[in-house]
């Protein structure tokens, strides 16, 4: 019962950590215009490995979290984390969702959904002005490439992180057991 | 196998009743969630500019010291330089106030100068924004005009309690009355931010241009604030009108204006926080 109030805690701060790194790459990728999202990255893993109520404690306060730092209508990022979520624990039990590497490919697939689609409800808010096409592909390749090298440091760190906080790796899987 | 099936619909009918719930949520609360996670962040970006700064101090640290001296010896000229500036314009500001009152015309707002620091770069296709050191704790309120060494930055979108987030003049949403400088007179028009391409430099579009407008051979118009809406003093730098088209219905001209380079590396930025209107003199013109 504690491990379930801790785990969401536990991957929050890793999010949030995960933000920080990722604020502070944008800082200085700005000056050639450039931004990378890591969305996907907060969501996949917790998707993968809980169960959905604690995916719904994750994704929410890692939604708002995003929309609080972005210009973007309070709320879009939450849902669309939660629609990942909800979408990747319903085909997480056909493929193959413990080791690393599948922990990877479905952060890498959630990053670029999450990000074409809030490319979409930008595109579809206001008009689209010459060479954001071209900006969006560089953001989303270089958001892609950062996502699939850094996705291994963090699943090791959340896994770490929840074995410091008491919860270990059997555990984990043991309470999506029951799901 | 009914059960089944609803077993696996549940978790989509559950986030959709959620969504539902959200759009009803009144916008005080969701207001108020916002703020309350933007709190949140502030000291985090704080304390990651601070460590920044630390490096630059470190790295500075590793120069030679005939280049220090060589710089201070430069900051040293340069400081006589404004000084003598700052004289000029003092006097020439009493001269305005002098003429204004004389003529009555309307005096301009006027403006409390607030340096801050750059904790936070933010630039992507959709929008571009800075977040700054300086929140309500300095009197910045939202809607503040932005200005750095190179002209306009932008305007202050939301205001915390140590931060605040500034809308870039590249930002899409940003618009504002300008005019075009060209051979003495000043034609307005209208200013908008405009996304810029990866590895480019900002941008930003003008639209009513009129016809008689054009870029000579080395020589491009310079587009600077009007004063007309009251947020942006007058005369300060936009940018350079870089490609002018014709509109459609054929009695205006579109243009590119080419920001200046510098907004992309911002790291000092001044907020002009401002202050109480003064009351008009009575009795008119002396």
């Amino acid at each position: 019962m504690i491990s379930l109030h801790r785990q969401p805690l536990v991957v929050i701060v890793c999010g949030i950590l995960l933000w920080t790194i990722t604020a502070q790459i944008n800082h200085y990728l700005a000056v050639w215009h450039l931004n990378l999202f890591t969305g996907g990255l907060m969501v996949a893993h917790a998707a993968l490995r809980f169960r959905s109520r604690v995916i719904w404690r994750i994704t929410l306060p890692l939604g708002l979290w995003l929309d609080a730092a972005s210009a973007v209508p309070f709320g879009m990022h939450a849902a669309l984390f939660l629609l990942a979520g909800v979408i990747i624990h319903r085909v997480r039990g056909r493929t193959p969702r413990v080791d690393t590497a599948s922990g990877v490919i479905a952060a890498v697939s959630a990053n670029a959904i999450l990000f074409v689609v809030i490319a979409i409800a930008f595109a579809i808010r206001g008009p689209v002005q010459t060479g954001v096409l071209f900006t969006l592909l560089v953001n989303l390749a270089l958001s892609s490439a950062f996502v699939a090298l850094i996705a291994p440091w963090y699943i090791a760190l959340q896994t770490r992180a929840l074995e410091l906080a008491g919860i270990n790796a059997h555990m984990q899987l043991g309470l999506s057991a029951h799901d | 196998m009914q059960f089944k099936r609803f077993d696996q619909t549940k978790p989509f009918i559950v986030l959709a009743i959620v969504f539902a719930a959200w759009m009803f949520l009144p916008f005080a609360a969701k207001r108020l969630a916002r703020h309350a996670f933007f709190e949140f962040q502030a000291p985090i970006d704080v304390s990651a500019a601070t460590i920044r700064t630390f490096q630059d101090y470190w790295a500075m640290r590793t120069r030679n010291p005939n280049d220090l001296i060589e710089a201070g010896q430069e900051i040293a000229r340069l400081n006589s330089f404004y000084e003598n500036k700052i004289r000029e314009a003092k006097t020439l500001e009493g001269e305005i106030a002098r003429l204004e009152a004389l003529l009555n015309l309307p005096v301009f707002n006027e403006y409390r100068h607030e340096a801050a620091r750059v904790v936070r770069r933010d630039y992507n296709a959709w929008w571009q924004r800075i977040t700054i050191r300086k929140g309500r704790n300095y009197g910045i309120t939202v809607g503040s005009p932005v200005i750095f060494a190179g002209g306009v930055v932008g305007r202050v979108s939301e205001v915390g309690l140590y931060t605040s987030v500034v809308d870039l003049l590249s930002s899409p949403g940003v618009r504002l009355s300008a005019v075009i400088e060209t051979d003495g007179k000043h034609r307005p028009v209208n200013f908008q931010g405009r996304s810029s391409s990866a590895f480019s430099n900002a941008t930003g579009s003008l639209e009513f241009v009129p016809l008689d407008i054009f870029i000579a051979s080395g020589e491009a118009p310079r587009v600077v604030t009007s004063g007309l809406g009251g947020v942006f003093p007058p005369g300060l730098s936009l940018g350079v009108i870089r490609k002018l088209e014709p509109d459609s219905d054929g009695l205006f001209q579109s243009a590119e204006v080419s920001l200046d380079s510098r907004l992309a590396s911002l790291m000092e930025v001044t907020v002009l926080v401002p202050l109480a209107p003064k009351e008009p003199p009575k009795g008119g013109a002396r």
